[in-house]
């Protein structure tokens, strides 16, 4: 998949070149709608969309323009043309790329387009139709000053790589085969994110960075970068980037074939490619200045521009993590309750269904079950609970948001239940003997007497559990839920600049983490009500700083 | 209620002593009646064939050491402690258990629910509820339990905070209250659910002395009400004035049971002699 640097390498697949022919006129491909000049699959035709799969932090293949939302790049223009043929608009499913092509058997997608190598293993999975060639570069510090110039050169060096990638494939084959050789093996550093992989470099943390040939020569390209970088080689091992579809899709291998074949005659492929700068020269000449690894710098106005320019997509990501943190965590309080009152229970059977529910989701990692949910759940039932959208309903409340949320409240449900269980037993078992020899019966017993004085001991943990959810929740950025984390990658997907959206989202957790503190000082202080005689208030910046001791453990005579 | 009716609950069962007896004859006079009754925590025989009758509007005491069994028996009668042998019925109905084909099986929590609500109980520590205050810890379970409207649920309340002496603390919450008059809320609680038979754990024994006095002051109007009581203390005074049968209980057994003119001048049984010798 993301092979790097050297060459520009980006050959075309489908003979670009011998269609010298007929030139396009337009540069870019268009999303409007006009009439189909070319026959889509009938499934398409009648969605009237076709929805591709792309992970948008590779430019200049796919990433997002500086507001944030508008992807772009070579393969967006690829898949508007296409849907231009076809008289349908295209959208655009932002998908991991390790997880990319079980997204698109999961029916997320109809296809994948995103920088996709055909290679044999992933034919076993999917169809392809080939659009570019594309070899594997390495980007270097300006000078090379470690010589970097073949994958060889790579023997006892440090590079940065994205994960799932035929890079990462190729770089483990170079380093066994130096290895076996009696040379030191390469120090491979592999990231989620190909932006990622690319930062290291910037950042000096490695000697050099793998990806497309085709994504090197975009990035020595960018002004940004202008003297910071070089292309070390020539492209290494050209290999066809192609467009995956499921197997079993009827009719679309073919029709993608004759959309690629009319977009090479009619020269719109050559335009793409000139576009993004992929299929121009990728060496640049040495400047001068700026010393290799250099430090990128603080740019403030990027900064500031992120974190408080007002506008639709912060506000959603905004609310996207407010509301699922609230949603899981009062998901996660019923489901604690039950499994808190389950575990009392006299039914063996009940009793036992509590504990392994604890047991189960506590013993297991949250982000594997958001995958597990999201990815697992589709292709155990053969149908899709979690599509990109319901209804009428808005986006940002969709599959990939449902998911997260009843993962995230299902592992929580385990933390709350022992929290509440400590509560309950925290109660002395004379208030339960009262209310009982009152005649109350065990449901009242619990409900008016017991679970009301447990509260107390319950809240300040479950303040802590809802502080840690609004920030547990950025791990829903891997299915692709757009709330503070990924509004931050998307970012810096485009722009290159880590730091900045980062510091931002920053801010905004601190933001809701500290509007918490004070709802929860709030309810403390009216649990409080009768328990002590005189409780002091511990101030906000004592309870912020988790200083001092909890309102339940300081209560009045018992 | 009938045997069949909740057959799937099973959790304890005991054989009965000798043939499945009926109810005594004389049931009908009796409000509390033990038979036989056998307890262990583990392997202590804390209840050692207890066998004890409370008839309607008396006021019986229980004395005896520390660790005889008396709390332990009077928290058997409202079914906070399971009993592994014999039978207590209380108005003449089996407590805690039901008889299934000669043997006694633990009936379901919230049926025994519904037995204690005829069953007051006043604890040693209190137990009021800390988060609400005088007035709604009587309300709670004549509103919730027996469903009477909160209007009229605080007139009674307030009527019975005022026969208690704490007409004026209806508002305050328990921590703000002494223990003396904590105890009292706590028997106004009791009496607010209008039961048949009160029991009370050691009442006094958590209070500073001068607070004894107003406590059992309640507990003697109450006894010349006519209020059927069992009524577990050290109060020897009390004892004397109040009850019409004196139990000495010692190593879970009972030892003795006479007046109390009977008990405290005449005492027959030598470790009644001893008990009594060491408090007086």
């Amino acid at each position: 998949m993301r092979p790097s640097a050297l060459v520009l390498a980006a050959a075309l697949a489908l003979a670009l070149s011998a269609g010298g022919c007929a030139p396009a006129p337009s540069a870019a491909p268009t999303t409007a709608r006009v009439a189909a000049t070319l026959a889509a699959p009938d499934r398409i035709k009648t969605a009237g969309k076709l929805v591709f799969c792309t992970d948008v932090s590779f430019a200049p293949e796919e990433f997002y323009a500086a507001d944030g939302t508008t992807a772009q790049g070579s393969d967006i223009d690829i898949a508007a043309r296409i849907a231009t043929y076809w008289g349908v608009t295209a959208e655009v499913d932002n998908t991991p790329f390790d997880v990319i092509i079980l997204a698109l058997q999961a029916r997320k997608c109809d296809l994948v387009i995103s920088g996709l190598n055909d290679t044999a293993k992933r034919r076993e999975m999917v169809d392809f139709v080939d659009y570019l060639k594309i070899g594997q570069g390495l980007l270097v510090p300006i000078g090379n000053p470690k010589a970097i110039h073949t994958l060889d050169d790579l023997s006892g060096k440090s590079v940065a790589v994205q994960l799932g990638s035929t890079n990462l494939d190729a770089l483990t084959a170079k380093s066994a085969e130096l290895k076996a050789a009696g040379r030191a093996p390469i120090d491979i550093k592999g990231y989620q994110k190909d932006t990622d992989a690319f930062s290291q470099l910037g950042l000096g943390r490695v000697d050099a960075y793998s990806t497309d040939s085709s994504v090197v020569a975009y990035y020595t390209s960018l002004p940004d970068n202008a003297g910071k970088f070089e292309v070390g080689g020539t492209p290494i091992d050209p290999q066809p980037i192609g467009i995956a579809m499921r197997k079993d899709d009827a009719g679309m291998k073919a029709a993608i074939g004759t959309a690629i074949d009319t977009m090479v005659a009619d020269g719109s492929m050559a335009a793409i490619v000139d576009r993004w700068g992929i299929g121009e020269g990728v060496v640049q000449p040495p400047g001068p200045g700026v010393a290799a690894g250099a430090r990128m710098g603080f740019d403030s106005r990027e900064f500031l521009d992120f974190t408080f320019t007002w506008r639709e997509v912060l506000v959603g990501a905004l609310v996207t993590t407010l509301l699922m943190a609230v949603l899981a965590q009062v998901l996660g309080i019923l489901l604690g309750l039950l499994a808190a009152l389950g575990s009392r229970s006299r039914n063996l059977v009940v009793k036992r269904a509590a504990g392994l529910y604890v047991w189960v989701f506590r013993g297991t990692p949250v982000l594997v079950q958001i995958a597990l949910l999201y990815y697992g759940i589709p292709s155990l039932l053969g149908l899709d609970p979690f599509p990109k959208q319901y209804g009428s309903l808005p986006e940002l409340i969709g599959g990939a948001f449902l998911a997260a949320t009843l993962a995230l409240g299902i592992n929580e449900g385990a933390y709350m239940s022992e929290i509440i269980r400590a509560g309950i037993l925290s109660v002395d078992p004379g208030q339960a003997e009262a209310a009982k020899s009152l005649g109350m019966t065990p449901g009242k017993t619990m409900s008016r007497i017991v679970l009301p004085q447990a509260l107390r001991v319950i809240v300040p943990p479950l303040g802590n559990e809802f502080n840690n959810m609004l920030k547990t929740t950025s791990l829903a950025s891997v299915v692709g839920v757009t709330e503070l984390l990924l509004l931050a990658q998307n970012r810096y997907g485009g722009t290159f600049k880590p730091f900045e959206p980062l510091i931002g989202i920053c801010v905004y957790y601190l933001l809701l983490t500290t509007l918490w503190g004070f709802v929860q000082g709030r309810i403390e202080k009216r649990l409080g009500t009768g328990l002590t005689r005189n409780e002091p208030d511990r101030g906000l910046v004592a309870r912020l700083a988790g200083i001092g001791r909890h309102a339940g453990q300081n209560g009045g005579i018992r | 209620m009938t045997a069949d009716r909740h057959q799937a609950d099973v959790t304890v069962t005991h054989d009965l002593p000798g043939a499945a007896a009926g109810a005594p004859a004389d049931t009908a006079d009796l409000m509390v009646d033990a038979q036989h009754v056998d307890k262990w925590y583990g392997k202590v025989h804390v209840l050692q064939d207890v066998t004890l009758a409370v008839k309607r509007r008396e006021v019986v005491v229980i004395l005896g050491p520390s660790g005889s069994g008396k709390t332990t028996f009077i928290r058997c009668v409202n079914h906070l402690e399971k009993i592994q042998g014999g039978r207590i019925l209380v108005n003449g109905r089996l407590i805690g258990y039901r008889e299934v084909k000669g043997k006694l099986v633990e009936d379901k929590e919230s049926s025994i629910a519904v037995q204690r609500k005829e069953i007051g109980m006043v604890f040693q520590r209190f137990n009021l509820f800390p988060h609400k205050t005088a007035l709604e810890n009587i309300i709670e379970a004549p509103t919730q339990v027996r469903g009477i409207a909160r209007d009229e649920a605080t007139a009674i309340g307030e009527a019975l905070l005022a026969r208690v002496g704490l007409a004026q603390k209806k508002d305050a919450y328990p921590a703000q209250l002494s223990g003396g008059q904590q105890q009292r809320v706590a028997i106004a609680r009791a009496l607010a659910m209008k039961p048949a038979l009160l029991l009370f754990d050691e009442p006094t024994s958590a209070l500073d002395p001068e607070m004894i006095g107003e406590v059992l002051e309640v507990m003697k109007e109450l006894a010349h009400e006519g209020m059927t009581m069992i009524v577990v203390t050290h109060e020897m005074g009390f004892a004397r004035e109040v009850a019409d049968r004196v139990v000495m209980m010692d190593e879970g057994r009972v030892v003795e049971e006479a007046t109390p003119e009977q008990f405290f001048t005449n005492p027959t049984e030598d470790r009644t002699k001893a008990f009594l010798a060491k408090i007086l």
